[in-house]
C-alpha cells in the first residue's frame, strides 16, 4: 500500500501523504497536493484501497488542530488536501453505523490531545470548552451571516438569520429603552431599541452575532428610529423567514477591523461575492466553513437569497399533493437537527480574551496566522493584527 | 388592465393631480352623543343648545343639522357654558379655572382636493381669562371660580368664588373690573353679629340677576345667606338668611325666588322692597321628607297662564330608600311626575317664552342632559310625555358590538324601514315638534340613502338614518324574542302605561322611567356580532356570540310563527377537544308573535357556541356562510339544510377550546402592559396649569416613570407558526361567481380566510346557477337538487398571518358586483371574459393572485416595511372631482397604528396614507367601517361615531348658519384686525356705549326678560328672526318701527360687531 513513500516532514513537495483507517485497518497511500481531484474520485480511491467497494463511508479527517471533521463534498476535500501539514489522517466508518457525535470540536483533541494543539493553538480548550456537536453533513446550510461589512460603519453589524423552515426558535427578545446620540447640540437621549434577551439553544444565540443590549438600528433595511416597540417586533417577525437586522453591538470590541479604511473596496473578495454578500458565513456545521480564506460559502445561489420566503405559499389543489407556487419547495424534509449547544459563552465570561473564543469557533480550520492574531494581547500593534488578518483574509467580526 | 397600465406610465405630477382629485382626509362630523358631557347652556333667542365635556369640548346643536363643534386646547373638563344670547358667542369655564369666549364664525370657501367646499360657520375660540391668584397664599382655592352670571345686557359677567368673593368682568373683552369686585369681607360687615359667628360665608353657590330690574343680583353663598346685590350702586339691598344652600331661581316678576338646599327641600322668598333683613321664607317644604333626603341640586320655577307654576327640581330623593336613583320632580298642583333616569343629571333647563311682554314663562319643553342620554319632556300635552330627539342619539343604549353600513339603499326597503320603525315607537311619543331648531342646514339634501346598522349586546341592531349630519334612529331590531331567556322577552313593546312595576309604585314618589340608556345586559350571549344586508333582497343576516345565526326577511305584517332551527357542528368529530365556554342559547320552540319588520325565518347554531366571527350573505344563491374560532359553515337557507361544515383548528390549539374566559385570561398580561404603558404616558404627558404647588407631584412621577423603565417591556421575535394559538378563527368569508377550477368553467365559489393564514376556496354547485357542470350529472334540473361543496384550493400564506379579507377581482380587476345587481341591470356586469383575480389582505401583506392558478401577481409587504399591521380592509370606489364619470377602485386599509393606508388596484402601489385614529384607541380602530364611497365610521366614545371622508368628492359635513346679523358682519370684524389704531378707538367708544346702556334704568320696560343662562334660558319655540335685533337693547325706548330706525338698529349692531376684532388685536 505505502507505495509512494515521502520525507514526512518535506512540505515543500507536491505530494500529500494519507493515512486511511477504516475500522482496525491502515492504508497509506499518497496524493498529488496541487492537483487533488473531485471528491467523489477520492471517495472511490478510498474504497478500492480499502478493498470495501460496496459499503457506504462516512469519511473524515483530523485537521492541524485536531478535531474530527467530515470530508463529504469538493469544498471540505480539497480543504483537508490543502490544510495537511503533512499527513493526512482519516477515518471511515460504515454509514449505517456511523456515530455522528464524533465529529466536533476537540473530538480528536481528547483523545489524543495531540502536542501540536494543546500547547500552539489551544492552550485552554480542554479546561472551558463543552464539546460542540455537529449535525450531519448534508443539513449543512447557512444559518447567519455578517453583511455589508463594506458598506456600514465600522460599528454597525448586518447580520442576517436564515430560518429556513427550521424549527429551532429565533430566539430573542427585544425591548424599548434608550440610547445617547452625538448631535451638533450635544449629548442627546433618543428612544431605541435594544435585544433584551436570548433564549438559549436558540438560533440567534447559536449564532453568535447578536447579544444582549446590542441596539436594532434597522430591520431588512429599514430604520427603527421613530418606531414603537411594537412596530419593531412586527416588521421583525414579518421578516423572520429571513431577517436582517443592523445592529450597534454593546461590545464594540469585536468589530471588523478593514484593511483599506475606506468604506468599501478594500479588498477584491468583495467583487467576486457581490458587494451585499461581502462577508463570512457561519455554518451550522463547521465543517463548511473551515474553507481557504478566499472562499465564501454560498450552499445556494444568491438569486434564492434575495427571492422573497412568501413566494412559497402553499396552494393545495383539491384532491393534489402540495403544490408550492414558488419554484423553490421551501419544506424540503430535514431530520430534526441535533442539540446545538451553547459554545459562545465569551459574553458571559470575563476571563478569556473574547476574540480568542470566537476566533476559536469562527475560524475553526482558517489558518494559523488568523489564529495568532486573535490570541495576540489586547493591545497589539494594530496594524500588524491588521496585516495579518488581510493576509488571512477572512473577516472575523466577533 | 391596460387602462390601469396605461395609468401607471404616466408622469408623476400627472399621478399627483389624479390623485388630489380622487383622495383628501378629514374627518368630517361626530354623530351620536357626546361622551362624558359636562355642561349645558341654551340660548333662547338663537335656539341654540351647547353641551360641554370633560374632553375638553364644545358643542351646539340647533335644528337638526345644524351642528358646532369646538375643542379647547387643553383636555380640560368644562363645568359651565353660557351663552351671550342672540350674540352667537358663548363662555365657557373650564375644571382649570379659565374662562373661555367662543365665536360663531363664517369661514371662506377653501380648495379641498380641487372640490371647492363652500364655506360654513364654525365655532371658534376668540379670547380665554383666568382670575389671578392671590400671590402668597395658597391662592388656588380662594379665587376658583364656582360660578358665572352674564347679565342681560352680556356686558359684565360676575363670577362667583369659592373664596366668597364676586369678581366682574368686562364683555367681550374679558377685562376685570378690580373696582367692582365685592370681597366676602364687604357682606359679612352688613350681616347680624349672630349669624356672622366668626364663620365665613362659604363659596358663593349661585348668581342669579333681577329679572325686572337690570344691574341687581342675587348672591347665595353657600352657608344659606342670600344677598340682593345692586351691581351699580355698589350696595347689599337685601339680606336673606337661609339654609345651606344648593341654587337660587327668580320668579319671573321678581317678587319672588326659591332657593333650593342640601336637606332636599326648598323656601320660597318674598322680595319685598324695603325691609332689610328677612329671616324667613314665605313657605319651606321638603318634598320627599320627613326621612333625610338628599340635596336638590338645582331647582327651575316656571310661572304659567293656565294655573299654578311648574316646579322642576332635580335630586332630593329620600336617602335611604331611593338615594342612588337619578331624579328630575316635575311638580304642578297635584300632578308630580318623578322621571327616573338611568345615568346621572349633568344639567337642565327649560324652553320658555322670552318675551317680555309675556306675563308668563309657560314652558314648553323641559331639556335634561343626563350622563349618557339627552330626555326632552314635552311640558304642554297633559301627562309630560317624552319626546324624541332627531340627533344626540344615544348609540350606546346598550353597548355597540358592532357596526356595518349600507351605501345607497333602494327607496322601497327604505320606506318599509320607516314605516316598520313608525310603527314601534308610535304610542311613545309626542307629535309636538322638536322645540330646538336655530340655524338653517345649508347642506344639500344627501343624494342618496345611506344605512348604518349597529349590533348591541342586548341582541339588538339598530338602523340609523346615515344619510346626513344628524344620525337618526330609523328603526330597531331585537333577536332576543328568538330565544327563550332569563327575562320574559315579550316585555319588550309594554307602554309604559300596563306595566306592572309601574303601578306598584305608584304610591310615593311617582317614578316614571324616562330614557333608553341601559348598561346592563340580560344575557351577554345575546350581543350580535357580524350583520350581513342584502339591500336588493331584503335579507338580513345577524350573528352573535353564542354561534347563533339567524335569517330574516322584511315583512310589513305582524307574524307569528315559529323559527326553523338547525345545529351544524363545526368540530366534525375532532377528538380531544372540550369547550368549557358559554352554552348555546336556548331556541324558542313555540310560534312567537314577531312585530312588522325584519322577521327571523331560519336560527342556526354554531356547536360548540362560540362567538361568531365572519359571515357572509349570497340572497342570490339563498346561502350563508358563517364562521367561529372553530371552523366554518355553509347553509342553504331557502332548503333549510347545511351544506358543509368544516373545522380549521389546529391540532395543538387548545384554547380555542375553553372558550371566551381563558382567552381573556392569556390576553391578561398584555393587557397589563399596555394599560400600564397608557398611563405612563398620560402621567407624563398631562398638562397641569395650576402649576405652583404640584412641581413635586411631578417630580415623583418622572421618578415613577424612570422607575417603570427599569423594567421595560420586552418582545419575543418568533416567527408565527401553526400552532400558535387560535390560529383557527375564521377572519372573513366570501362568496364570488369566479374560475376556480379551470380558467373556461366559472360558478360559485365560497373562500374562507383563517388566523393562521389559510385560505380554503369552495367550488359550489348551486342548482340552477354557474356553470353546466351540475345539469351534466343529471342533478340539477330536479326540484330535490341541494347545494353541494367542493374544496377547490387550499392555499397556506407563508408568513402565517391572519387574513383579514378576501376578495375577487373580475377581468377588469373590479371587484365583482353585489348579488342581484348585475343579474337586475343595477350595475355593470363583471368581465367574465379575462381572467379573474383574488385580492387576499392578511395582517402583514396584500396580495393579488390570479386564478384559476393562484400565483402571486402582486404584493405589498405593508408590515415588513412599515411596522404596521393591516387591521381593516375596503375596496373603495373613489370618484374624481375633475371628472365626472371618472373613478378609482382603491384598498383602503387602516393598520393598528389608526393610520389609513390607500392602494391601487390591483397593483397595489401606495397611494397616499393618512394618520386617522390614535394608535392606542384600540376600540376605535377595532369599530371602523368603511363605506363604499370613500367614507368611514369609527367610535370615538362608546357613544360616539367619528366619521371621516377619505375621498375628494364625496363628504358628509355639517355646512349651516345661523340666521344672525352679525354673522354676516364677521368677516368685516375679521378685516378690521388689519387697522388696529382705528378699531381701538372704535372699541374705545363702543365701550362707553356698553357701559351706558348697562346703566340705563332698570325699570325700561324693553330689557328682555331672561335668566341667565345656565338655569333658565327662556325662550318659546316661536321666536322670530326680528327679535333677534332686540338683544341691542338701547333701541325699543318707543315704538320704533320705521325702515329707518331698523337700518339705524342694525348699523349699531355692526358696529358692536366690530368689537371683538379690536379687543382681539391689543
Amino acid at each position: 500500500m505505502n507505495k509512494n513513500h515521502r520525507v514526512p516532514s518535506n512540505r515543500s513537495l507536491s505530494a500529500v501523504e494519507v493515512k486511511s483507517k477504516f475500522g482496525a485497518e491502515f492504508r497509506r497511500f499518497s496524493l498529488d497536493r496541487s492537483k487533488p481531484g473531485r471528491f467523489d474520485e477520492f471517495y472511490g480511491l478510498l474504497q478500492h484501497v480499502h478493498r470495501i467497494p460496496n459499503v457506504d463511508l462516512l469519511v473524515g479527517y483530523a485537521d492541524i488542530h485536531g478535531d474530527l471533521l467530515p470530508i463529504n463534498n469538493d469544498d471540505n476535500y480539497h480543504k483537508a488536501i490543502s490544510t495537511a501539514s503533512p499527513l493526512l489522517r482519516l477515518f471511515l466508518q460504515r454509514k449505517e453505523e456511523a456515530d455522528y457525535t464524533t465529529f466536533g470540536t476537540d473530538t480528536l483533541t481528547r483523545k489524543k490531545n495531540t502536542v501540536l494543539s494543546a500547547v500552539l493553538l489551544r492552550p485552554d480548550a480542554n479546561r472551558k470548552k463543552p464539546p460542540v456537536i455537529i449535525s450531519l453533513p448534508r443539513d449543512f446550510r447557512p444559518v447567519s451571516s455578517i453583511i455589508d461589512v463594506d458598506i456600514l460603519p465600522e460599528t454597525h453589524r448586518r447580520v442576517r438569520l436564515y430560518k429556513h423552515g427550521q424549527e429551532k426558535p429565533l430566539g430573542f427578545y427585544i425591548r424599548d429603552g434608550s440610547s445617547v446620540r452625538v448631535t451638533p447640540q450635544g449629548l442627546e437621549k433618543v428612544p431605541a431599541i435594544f435585544i433584551s434577551r436570548m433564549v438559549p439553544g436558540g438560533l440567534a444565540e447559536s449564532t453568535g452575532l447578536l447579544a444582549v443590549n446590542d441596539e436594532v438600528l434597522e430591520v431588512n433595511g429599514i430604520e427603527v428610529a421613530g418606531k414603537s416597540l411594537d412596530q419593531v417586533t412586527d416588521m421583525m417577525i414579518a421578516n423572520s423567514h429571513n431577517l436582517i437586522i443592523t445592529v450597534k453591538p454593546a461590545n464594540q470590541r469585536n468589530n471588523v477591523v478593514r484593511g483599506g479604511g475606506t468604506a468599501s473596496g478594500s479588498s477584491g473578495r468583495s467583487s467576486d461575492s457581490g458587494a451585499s454578500y461581502y462577508g463570512y458565513s457561519l455554518s451550522a456545521g463547521l465543517g463548511a466553513t473551515s474553507s481557504a480564506p478566499s472562499h465564501i460559502i454560498q450552499n445556494f445561489p444568491v438569486g434564492e437569497l434575495e427571492s422573497d420566503e412568501d413566494d412559497e405559499d402553499l396552494v393545495i389543489e383539491a384532491g393534489g399533493d402540495a403544490d408550492p407556487i414558488s419554484r423553490t419547495p421551501s419544506n424540503y424534509s430535514m431530520p430534526p437537527l441535533p442539540r446545538y449547544e451553547p459554545h459562545l459563552n465569551l459574553r458571559a465570561s470575563a476571563s478569556p480574551p473574547p476574540l480568542a473564543i470566537n476566533g476559536a469557533v469562527l475560524a475553526r480550520g482558517s489558518s494559523g496566522s488568523l489564529s495568532k492574531a486573535g490570541y495576540s494581547t489586547p493591545s497589539p500593534d494594530r496594524a500588524t493584527r491588521r496585516r495579518s488578518l488581510e493576509e488571512d483574509g477572512t473577516v472575523i467580526t466577533l | 388592465m391596460m387602462k390601469f397600465r396605461f395609468r401607471r406610465q404616466g408622469t408623476d405630477t400627472q399621478r399627483e393631480k389624479i390623485k388630489q382629485e380622487l383622495f383628501a382626509f378629514s374627518k368630517t362630523v361626530e354623530h351620536g352623543f357626546p361622551h362624558q358631557p359636562s355642561a349645558l347652556a341654551y340660548d333662547p333667542e338663537l335656539q341654540l343648545m351647547a353641551i360641554g365635556t370633560k374632553a375638553g369640548a364644545v358643542k351646539v346643536y340647533g335644528a337638526p343639522g345644524v351642528e358646532f363643534t369646538g375643542l379647547h386646547n387643553d383636555t380640560t373638563a368644562v363645568i359651565q357654558i353660557h351663552f351671550l344670547p342672540g350674540q352667537g358667542r358663548l363662555l365657557s369655564l373650564l375644571d382649570d379655572n379659565s374662562i373661555h369666549l367662543w365665536e360663531l364664525t363664517a369661514t371662506s370657501p377653501r380648495q379641498v382636493g380641487g372640490a371647492k367646499r363652500e364655506g360654513a360657520v364654525i365655532l371658534q375660540e376668540v379670547g380665554s381669562y383666568s382670575l389671578p391668584g392671590r400671590p402668597g397664599i395658597d391662592s388656588c382655592s380662594t379665587t376658583r371660580v364656582t360660578v358665572l352670571l352674564l347679565l342681560k345686557s352680556c356686558d359684565l359677567l360676575c363670577i362667583g368664588t369659592e373664596g366668597g368673593g364676586v369678581y366682574f368682568l368686562d364683555l367681550p373683552s374679558l377685562s376685570l373690573k378690580a373696582s367692582q369686585t365685592l370681597p366676602q369681607d364687604q357682606v359679612t360687615q352688613s350681616l347680624p353679629e349672630d349669624y356672622r359667628c366668626g364663620k365665613s360665608l362659604g363659596p358663593v353657590e349661585s348668581l342669579q340677576e333681577h329679572p325686572r330690574q337690570a344691574g341687581k343680583i342675587l348672591i347665595g353663598y353657600s352657608r344659606g345667606l342670600v344677598v340682593l346685590w345692586d351691581v351699580s350702586g355698589r350696595q347689599i339691598e337685601q339680606l336673606f338668611l337661609g339654609k345651606q344652600l344648593e341654587s337660587l331661581v327668580w320668579e319671573c316678576s321678581g317678587n319672588l325666588f326659591v332657593s333650593s338646599h342640601s336637606d332636599g327641600g326648598y323656601s320660597v322668598w318674598a322680595v319685598a322692597s324695603g325691609d332689610g333683613n328677612n329671616h324667613q321664607p314665605v313657605s319651606s317644604t321638603i318634598p320627599y321628607g320627613p326621612f333625610p333626603c338628599k340635596a336638590i341640586n338645582k331647582i327651575l320655577w316656571r310661572t304659567t297662564e293656565t294655573g299654578s307654576p311648574v316646579l322642576l327640581y332635580s335630586g332630593g330623593m329620600p336617602r335611604a330608600s331611593y338615594g342612588d336613583r337619578h331624579c328630575l320632580t316635575i311638580q304642578q298642583d297635584k300632578d308630580h311626575i318623578t322621571l327616573d333616569f338611568t345615568s346621572r343629571v349633568i344639567d337642565f333647563f327649560t324652553v320658555h317664552n322670552v318675551e317680555r311682554e309675556k306675563e308668563f314663562d309657560d314652558p314648553s319643553a323641559l331639556v335634561v342632559l343626563l350622563e349618557e342620554e339627552l330626555v326632552v319632556i314635552d311640558l304642554q300635552t297633559p301627562g309630560w310625555p317624552s319626546m324624541p330627539t332627531p340627533y344626540l342619539a344615544p348609540l350606546h343604549s346598550s353597548a355597540i358590538t358592532c357596526s356595518c353600513h349600507i351605501t345607497s339603499v333602494p327607496p322601497k326597503l327604505w320606506e318599509r324601514l320607516v314605516n316598520a320603525g313608525k310603527a314601534q315607537q308610535g304610542h311613545q311619543h309626542t307629535p309636538r315638534s322638536w322645540p330646538i331648531c336655530g340655524g338653517k342646514n345649508l347642506a344639500p339634501p344627501p343624494k342618496q340613502h345611506e344605512l348604518l346598522l349597529t349590533g348591541h349586546e342586548d341582541g339588538t341592531v339598530r338602523f340609523w338614518d346615515a344619510s346626513g349630519i344628524a344620525l337618526t334612529p330609523l328603526y330597531k331590531l331585537s333577536t332576543a324574542n328568538v330565544f327563550h331567556t332569563d327575562c320574559d322577552p315579550c316585555d319588550e313593546p309594554q307602554g309604559p302605561g300596563d306595566d306592572p312595576d309601574m303601578q306598584q309604585e305608584e304610591e310615593w314618589p311617582p317614578f316614571r322611567k324616562v330614557g333608553c340608556f341601559d348598561p346592563y345586559s340580560d344575557d351577554p350571549r345575546l350581543g350580535i356580532q357580524k350583520i350581513s344586508l342584502c339591500k336588493y333582497s331584503n335579507k338580513l343576516l345577524v350573528a352573535g356570540t353564542a354561534g347563533q345565526v339567524i335569517v330574516l326577511g322584511l315583512s310589513d305584517e305582524c307574524s307569528d310563527h315559529t323559527v326553523d332551527v338547525s345545529v351544524v357542528d363545526l368540530l366534525q368529530d375532532r377528538e380531544g377537544f372540550t369547550w368549557k365556554g358559554h352554552d348555546r342559547l336556548e331556541p324558542r320552540l313555540k310560534p312567537a308573535p314577531f312585530p312588522p319588520g325584519f322577521q327571523p325565518q331560519v336560527l342556526v347554531q354554531c356547536i360548540p357556541p362560540a362567538s361568531v366571527t365572519a359571515v357572509a350573505l349570497h340572497a342570490e344563491w339563498n346561502l350563508m356562510a358563517f364562521g367561529t374560532s372553530h371552523g366554518f359553515g355553509l347553509f342553504d337557507y331557502h332548503r333549510r339544510s347545511a351544506v358543509l361544515a368544516r373545522c380549521t383548528l389546529h391540532p395543538n390549539d387548545s384554547l380555542a377550546m375553553e372558550g371566551p374566559l381563558s382567552r381573556v385570561k392569556s390576553l391578561k398580561k398584555s393587557l397589563r402592559q399596555s394599560f400600564r404603558r397608557i398611563r405612563k404616558s398620560r402621567v407624563s404627558g398631562k398638562k397641569r396649569t395650576i402649576t405652583a404647588p404640584t412641581s413635586k407631584v411631578q417630580e415623583a412621577n418622572a421618578a415613577l416613570a424612570e422607575h417603570e423603565e427599569m423594567a421595560p417591556i420586552q418582545r419575543r421575535i418568533e416567527p408565527r407558526s401553526a400552532d400558535d394559538s387560535l390560529s383557527g378563527v375564521v377572519r372573513c368569508l366570501c362568496f364570488a361567481d369566479t374560475f376556480l377550477r379551470d380558467g373556461t368553467h366559472h360558478g360559485p365559489t365560497l373562500w374562507a380566510g383563517t388566523n393562521s393564514g389559510s385560505v380554503y376556496a369552495y367550488a359550489l354547485e348551486v342548482p340552477g346557477i354557474g356553470s353546466t357542470r351540475g345539469s351534466e350529472r343529471g342533478i340539477a334540473g330536479e326540484s330535490g337538487a341541494c347545494v353541494e361543496a367542493v374544496l377547490g384550493k387550499e392555499i397556506q400564506l407563508m408568513h402565517r398571518a391572519p387574513v383579514v379579507s378576501i376578495c375577487v377581482l373580475d377581468g377588469r380587476a373590479k371587484p365583482l358586483p353585489d348579488p342581484y345587481e348585475a343579474s337586475q341591470d343595477l350595475s355593470i356586469a363583471p368581465d367574465m371574459s379575462n381572467p379573474h383575480s383574488v385580492l387576499i389582505a392578511s395582517e402583514e401583506q396584500l396580495k393579488v393572485f390570479s386564478l384559476p392558478k393562484v400565483s402571486a401577481k402582486t404584493k405589498f409587504k405593508l408590515t415588513a416595511h412599515e411596522g404596521c399591521r393591516v387591521r381593516k380592509v375596503a375596496l373603495v370606489v373613489f370618484g374624481s372631482t375633475a371628472q365626472e364619470d371618472y373613478c378609482e377602485h382603491t384598498l383602503v386599509c387602516l393598520t393598528n397604528m389608526g393610520d389609513m393606508h390607500l392602494f391601487s388596484v390591483p397593483g397595489l402601489r401606495p397611494q397616499v396614507r393618512y394618520d386617522c385614529i390614535r394608535k392606542e384607541d384600540i376600540s376605535g380602530i377595532a369599530s371602523c367601517v368603511f363605506t363604499r364611497n370613500g367614507q368611514g365610521f369609527y367610535l370615538i366614545s362608546p357613544s360616539e361615531y367619528e366619521r371621516f371622508s377619505l375621498s375628494a368628492k364625496v363628504f358628509t359635513e355639517p355646512l349651516c348658519s345661523v340666521a344672525l346679523e352679525r354673522l354676516s358682519q364677521l368677516t368685516l370684524a375679521s378685516d378690521g384686525t388689519t387697522v388696529p389704531p382705528q378699531a381701538n378707538g372704535t372699541h374705545k367708544n363702543q365701550t362707553e356705549q356698553a357701559e351706558g346702556r348697562a346703566e340705563e334704568p332698570p325699570s325700561s320696560v324693553s330689557s328682555p326678560i331672561s335668566d341667565t343662562p345656565l338655569d333658565s334660558p327662556l325662550s318659546c319655540g316661536d321666536i322670530t328672526l326680528e327679535s333677534t335685533g332686540e338683544l341691542t337693547v338701547e333701541d325699543v325706548r318707543d315704538f320704533l318701527t320705521t325702515v329707518d330706525e331698523e337700518e339705524n338698529n342694525l348699523k349699531n349692531i355692526q358696529e358692536e360687531e366690530g368689537h371683538p376684532a379690536g379687543i382681539l388685536i391689543n
